[in-house]
């Protein structure tokens, strides 16, 4: 059994006339005391791999690769897991087995990885059409915890936006979606919309031969998953609105959107499936009526509901008063991650600015976002920074754009711009 | 929620039998009992942790609004319009048909865990007084001895710590009250008042309209406390006092918060003297009287908790029923204040240096 328990930061006191809480969920989920261990339940993990024209280009180079590391990443799936591979292209055809899910064991990881040797890469490029593949394969055990890796090196030319936007729509719910991009010809915000549905994560793969590791570190997590439903369900008083519900550690993804109501004043949030040890950090904002000093009022009751069961989490309280010294207090944890937000906004918006040719923005917008990443201590995205600016003071922000950017360090940059750090990572 | 014959879930929506416990689609637990209303909103949906789960709400708790009455003594402790819950706490004790203790203190709302040692000190000085003032012969001119006030405010002192230790409290911050008592007694033709104070949280003996005594002296430099009782206020000295008064029908013994006092300006319905009595003019006494009072600062803003305990010694309703002539020529209080400060090497003031943020 898994046990998940959640904790919330906040400063409680409002001053008077204000109608904003903000509140920083941290949902854990450790192994319970009850005896069992690790008894995860069926678990589904579909690999599907780009074997469009584009990945015979390097003389094979990128093709061979992704071979290479799909049968390692075979290799680790676990005896009894029911998986499948599936080749991309302007459709999705099967790789292994001929049709629906595998059993996992010796016998088929070993036909699995001699299937995946004899893919050819040819064709166009359809994701939406192997996210379906992906859907009608998970729907064979709907129970189960449902993972899909997706691997794709160029942009999505044989669909038109609004198909693959309909086809990520039927998969929402029926599994999780990791997408990687090969090199640098493929569109960040495509995938991006893909993972963000799906609840997965999406990054870029500079090189061929970086395929392997990550593809193992996928499967492996997904093997790691004790818990396949999760939700956040976040009760508001009547008039009340939730600005946002977004996840900020370990990364940042809004999931306003993704809220289904339960009734009027209460929604679910789906937070995906759950490793036995785990914790992340939730960013709420509700804007509720406004009370007199002295009042207090609940903002928000929060509940997981884990595998359909719902169990009483924590409360958001608002207490209205007029004494400054209580509601000028910043929260520590509010207050980091809403610069955590700030960050990943500055990159994009730097990016972009910078795109465009408007130079003086993009320094401005990288300046700040040099200084936010030093001070919050994220010194993963210093270091991403550092290949896009020249960082003359860190501190004050002050940077100067670099001429000679790689091409795969800004789209690093920008896939990785909403990775977060802990609150307590604080630099000196 | 009922609808015919039909339960609905209050979580779902799904609907049930009437004889479900719980709803088959969510799990949740459907209230066969109806929940109690919002005294907010009306809504029947309090939830056990006293929240609205309609709009919100906290409901009311016992503690934000106290009346306590022992024969003719009458006290009563509010929340006020401003504070979010009740630091105030009072006390009281009828010793014998002549004697009476009143007890106010006032946690102070900056230092968590305020609450639970301004109940534990208000209850352990009234009771360690009442035993005081119980036990033999008074000295002459006091209601209790100035050993005896001392006594009961380090017991106090000493049940408060004790308190904190078993409580989650900020370590820089620790919970702290203030406290005044004061032990009346009827001698014959004179009312002896015995007061012991640490902080700002008063005593008035009020005759009349005119005669207006404050027993007290705030232990207060601009708005921060300078002495009060917690643990890290075991070194702060009481200071104690002694007074006698003439018994007088009209007199009022009235033991208060500064919730309350802040509220006696002559610019919010006149200074203790009048209010107390206009009120006692409308024919209003006892417990009556004390609402009215905190009543009164209510009105005018309640900013703070308002804690007020009364004693009447020379009504009508006194403690024994006796009837006090109206003394004519009213001599002036006697009044000793011994001021704890001064006393001994072991009680050392350090009120220069040492404050506490009283009124956030």
């Amino acid at each position: 059994m898994t046990d998940f328990s959640a904790q919330v930061f906040q400063n409680e006191f409002l001053p008077s006339g204000a109608d904003t809480v903000d509140a920083v969920v941290t949902v854990t989920a450790s192994p319970g005391a009850t005896a069992g261990g690790a008894q995860r339940g069926d678990a589904v993990e579909i690999i599907v791999i780009d074997t469009s024209g584009s990945m015979q280009e390097e003389g094979g180079r990128k093709i061979r690769a992704a071979i290479e590391a799909t049968q390692a990443a075979i290799d680790t799936i676990d005896d009894s897991c029911h998986f499948a591979i599936v080749g991309g292209t302007a459709g999705a055809y099967m790789i292994y087995p001929n049709d629906g899910l595998a059993v996992a064991d010796d016998r088929t990881r070993h036909e699995a990885k001699q299937s995946v040797a004899r893919v050819r890469a040819q064709g166009g490029t359809a994701i939406g059409s192997w996210l379906r593949a992906a859907a009608y394969l998970a729907a064979q055990r709907p129970a189960a915890i449902a993972h899909a890796l997706l691997l794709t090196d160029g942009k999505n030319q044989n669909e038109k936006p609004a198909e693959l936007d309909a086809r990520i729509a039927e998969c929402v719910g029926r599994f999780q979606c990791d997408a990687r991009g090969l090199g640098v010809d493929w569109d960040i915000s495509e995938l991006r919309k893909v993972a963000s549905a799906l609840l997965g994560t999406v990054d870029i793969i500079p090189r061929p031969e970086d395929m392997h590791a990550e593809f193992t570190r996928l499967t492996e997590a997904a093997m790691g998953k004790q818990v396949g439903s999760v939700a956040l369900r976040l009760w508001t008083p009547k008039g009340s609105v939730c600005e946002f519900v977004k996840q900020v550690a370990p990364s940042l993804e809004d999931l306003t959107s993704l809220g289904t109501a339960v009734n009027p004043l209460t929604s679910d949030y789906p937070l995906g499936a759950w490793a036995g040890d785990e914790d992340r950090d939730y960013h709420i904002r509700v804007r509720i009526p406004v009370g007199s000093v002295g009042d207090e009022r609940l903002a928000a009751r929060i509940m997981l509901v884990v595998d359909n069961a719902e169990q009483p989490a924590a409360l958001v309280r608002a207490i209205w008063t007029d004494d400054e010294r209580l509601s000028t207090r910043i929260n520590r944890e509010v207050a980091h991650y809403t610069g955590q937000a700030e960050l990943a906004d500055a990159i994009a918006e730097g990016l972009a600015a910078r795109e465009s040719g408007d130079g003086q923005t993009a320094t401005v917008k990288l300046g700040r976002a040099v200084q936010l990443a030093h001070e919050s201590g994220n010194d993963d995205t210093v270091r991403l920074l550092q290949k896009v600016v020249e960082v003359d003071d860190a501190a004050s922000g002050t940077v100067r754009l670099r001429r000679d950017v790689e091409k795969s360090d800004e789209m690093a940059l920008d896939v990785r711009s909403t990775r977060t750090v802990r609150v307590n990572r604080k630099a000196e | 929620m009922t609808n015919g014959d039909t339960l609905t879930c209050p979580s779902c929506g799904q609907l049930s039998p009437t004889s479900a416990t719980w709803c088959e689609a969510c799990g949740h637990e459907l209230a066969s009992e109806p929940k109690p209303e919002c005294v907010t909103c009306g809504e029947p949906a309090i939830e056990d942790d006293g929240y609205c789960h309609s709009c919100g709400h906290r409901q009311p708790v016992p503690r934000d609004y106290v009346e306590m009455v022992d024969g003719p003594i009458s006290a009563v402790s509010d929340r006020g319009q401003r504070h979010h819950h009740n630091e105030d706490a009072v006390a009281v004790a009828r010793v014998d048909h002549d004697t009476a203790v009143l007890v106010v203190c006032d946690g102070v709302s900056s230092t968590p865990g305020s609450a639970e040692i301004s109940a534990v000190a208000a209850t352990t000085t009234a009771e360690s007084l009442a035993a005081a003032a119980a036990g033999g012969m008074p000295p002459e001119h006091m209601a209790v001895s100035g050993d005896a006030l001392e006594a009961a405010v380090d017991a106090a002192q000493l049940e408060a710590s004790t308190a904190s230790h078993d409580m989650t409290i900020d370590e820089l911050n620790p919970p702290s009250t203030t406290l005044v008592a004061a032990v009346a007694r009827r001698h014959s033709a004179t009312v002896q008042v015995s007061v012991v104070w640490l902080g700002d949280s008063r005593v008035y003996w009020i005759d009349g309209e005119d005669v207006v005594e404050q027993l007290t002296v705030d232990h207060e430099i601009e708005g921060a406390l300078t002495r009060w009782v917690g643990v890290d206020a075991s070194h702060h000295s009481p200071q104690v006092a002694h007074y006698e008064f003439p018994l007088s029908p009209e007199a009022d013994l009235i033991v208060c918060s500064d919730g309350m006092w802040r509220y006696f300006a002559p610019e919010l319905g006149g200074p203790a003297g009048e209010l107390v009595n206009r009120l006692k003019g409308d024919g209003l006494g006892g417990l009556d009287l004390v609402r009215a009072m905190v009543d009164h600062a209510n009105e005018h803003g309640g900013h703070d908790n308002i804690s007020v305990v009364h004693w009447a010694p020379g009504s009508s309703d006194g403690i024994a029923g006796t009837t006090v002539e109206a003394e004519s020529d009213r001599p002036a209080a006697i009044g000793t204040i011994d001021d704890g400060a001064d006393d001994g090497p072991t009680r050392e003031s350090t009120e220069s240096e040492e404050t506490k943020e009283s009124h956030p």
